[in-house]
């Protein structure tokens, strides 16, 4: 399987990565390999590995380790993490910010709710900066004018109040319960 | 149990995090549940209208929601954001009325204003409301018939009665013979918020203040009580409400430096170390400049000098710095006269919006979107039946005029 495809690379565990020397590619770079919790294995360059602040550390403290294992990530928003990564390594050497922000939209404009809150955990725990601040600015624009039925069945929240307890919040603030949009 | 609110916003969430992140990534299928200081930094993007029916969640979010901790993040959050508008104009017209002005020229003037209704009991009708000053979200509010003090936050609609002050009646500011000053503002230090009111006797002595008797009292809002500032001299005569930035209180005015020259200066009050701080000179500004208006304003957390010359030009600078180290930066220089109808005479800025357009409130009775680069004018239209209103911006935010800090531990 050829590692220099764009994509993250997906293989299973039992394919065997023979350590390829980077001669093969005409510009030598390194690869770093991830390993979700669900045993997928990815092959990264270094350099988009490092923007994940706990993979570069670990990477610190144990140089000569050549598999960074993820037990918190599983491999799909794992590989979607991957995929912005790559594309903010692209801004680093070209910055333009126009196209950025156009990216980072339509990043989160095209996946589903689930995606989106499947990839904040992921992106808390390898400490991504950038990428945590466009999906929860993500969520909190697909929330903002919804119902509060739709916010709790959104999250997997439970209504702990009592009918009563609610009846009144409710009429307490009948102003922030206009002009929501339809669930 | 009370808990220095700070630490307690940090801890509640340590706490949270951990029993909640042992949850995350379970139940294929299903949506996680986020760690809470994630929950926390999603609803802190949030506008406080949807946070107010969010109280409804569940139990958790209303203890968030109603945090004063939290409240402050979303505040920061809402003066670092620039990518939103997130700054209202307040007009204490009858019913009070919130108005959007960056949308104002693009859409139905419906589709901005928003009536608030103002706290019943507070109300006499027909009673003119002077606004004292806005700071974080909260107003601060004169009812002038029956006098009292009130602090109002038009975002969550929540409102506190006040104490009325010991020494005095309440003076309407400028309208005694004494000159009586008042302003509202945000003391870092004591992370609480002042009403700060004064009067300078001029019965004892020279008409322009120098030697008159300054007689200061305060009000914390978690305090509730008035103190009096003991031994301060203020040295100029000040009138009319202190414009409230960075935790220093402003007022403009005139002193007379000779017999031939009148300047004008600014005079700063510091609420945290309760003191006058020395005047500021302003650029370049004297008696002579012909000048019809000149007042201050805060746009965002600047402070800006706002001047109107000779019925033409309008200008508008914003201060760097303080004392010293301070400089003026002008933002704004066209000519109001013609396109606004009678913006030649009576007219306060209120907002600067981000494409340099300008909104005023004219005679207390209209406001007026100015669009300086094509000279057009767009009156609002208000609905108001008894006179007048007063006028300011205001930050739309959470926090309570009834609990400011040493929030009670949540009861989760």
């Amino acid at each position: 399987m050829s590692s220099s495809t764009d994509s993250p690379t997906l293989t299973t565990e039992t394919t065997q990565l023979s350590p390829q020397p980077d001669t093969e590619t005409a510009k030598p770079t390194k690869k770093i390999t991830l390993k979700s919790s669900d045993n997928q294995i990815f092959e990264v360059e270094e350099s988009v590995a490092m923007e994940f602040a706990t993979v570069k550390s670990f990477f610190e403290d144990s140089p000569s380790t050549d598999t960074v294992p993820l037990p918190n990530v599983t491999a799909k928003p794992l590989s979607q993490v991957i995929e912005f990564c790559k594309e903010q390594i692209k801004f680093k050497a070209n910055p333009d910010e126009a196209q950025k922000k156009k990216y980072n939209a339509e990043f989160v404009t095209e996946k589903s709710d689930k995606d989106l809150v499947d990839m904040i955990p992921v992106a808390n725990y390898l400490e991504i900066k950038d990428l945590l601040d466009v999906l929860n600015q993500a969520v909190a624009d697909r929330i903002e004018n919804k119902s509060v039925e739709y916010v709790r069945s959104f999250f997997g929240i439970d209504n702990d109040f009592t009918a009563e307890e609610e009846a009144a919040l409710r009429r307490e603030h009948a102003w922030a319960y206009e002009g929501v949009d339809e669930d | 149990m009370k808990v220095s609110c700070h630490s307690l916003f940090i801890c509640s969430y340590c706490k949270r995090s951990r029993t909640n992140e042992a949850e995350a990534g379970a139940m294929p299928g299903k949506i996680p549940k986020l760690p809470s200081e994630i929950i926390s930094d999603i609803l802190s993007r949030l506008p406080v209208k949807s946070l107010v029916r969010f109280k409804c969640v569940s139990k958790t979010w209303r203890s968030l929601i109603s945090h004063p901790g939290f409240a402050k993040e979303h505040l920061k959050r809402a003066k670092e954001d620039t990518n939103a508008n997130h700054y209202k104009i307040f007009l204490s017209a009858d019913p009070h009325l919130s108005i959007d002005p960056e949308a104002f020229f693009d859409a139905d003037d419906n589709l901005l204003t928003a009536q608030l209704n103002f706290p019943a009991s507070y109300s006499d009708q027909n009673s003119y409301i002077e606004i004292l000053g806005s700071c974080n979200g909260l107003v601060c509010g004169l009812l002038h018939r029956n006098p009292l003090i009130y602090i109002w936050n038009p975002s969550t609609r929540e409102s506190r009665e006040l104490a009325t002050p010991s020494s005095r009646e309440l003076a309407i500011p400028g309208s005694s013979e004494d000159s009586a000053f008042y302003g509202f503002g945000y003391d870092v230090k004591l992370d609480d918020y002042k009403i700060l009111k004064g009067y300078i006797s001029t019965s004892t002595n020279s008409s322009d203040g120098s030697n008159s008797e300054t007689k200061v009292e305060v009000l914390t809002l978690k305090g509730n009580i008035w103190r009096t500032i003991q031994d301060l001299r203020c040295g100029v005569l000040l009138r009319g409400c202190g414009t409230s930035a960075n935790g220093v209180l402003h007022w403009l005015v005139l002193r007379q430096e000779n017999v031939r020259s009148i300047k004008y200066v600014m005079v700063s009050f510091d609420l945290s170390e309760e003191k006058f701080l020395e005047t500021v000179p302003l650029p370049g500004l004297t008696g002579d400049d012909n000048i019809w208006k000149l007042e201050l304003k805060v746009l965002g957390d600047w402070l800006c000098l706002y001047c109107y010359r000779g019925g033409l030009f309008c200008e508008a600078w914003i201060m760097k710095g303080y004392s010293s180290e301070v400089s003026w930066t002008r933002i704004l220089r066209f000519n109001i006269g013609e396109p606004i109808p009678g913006g030649k005479f009576w007219h306060r800025l209120l907002w600067v919006k981000k494409n340099g357009n300008v909104v005023y409130e004219l005679n207390g009775r209209d406001v007026v979107f100015y669009n300086q680069n094509e000279g057009t004018a767009r009156a609002f239209m208000i609905y108001h039946e008894m006179g007048w209103f007063d006028a300011t911006v205001y930050i739309e935010s959470l926090v309570s005029p009834n609990n400011i800090n040493d929030g009670l531990l949540p009861s989760i």
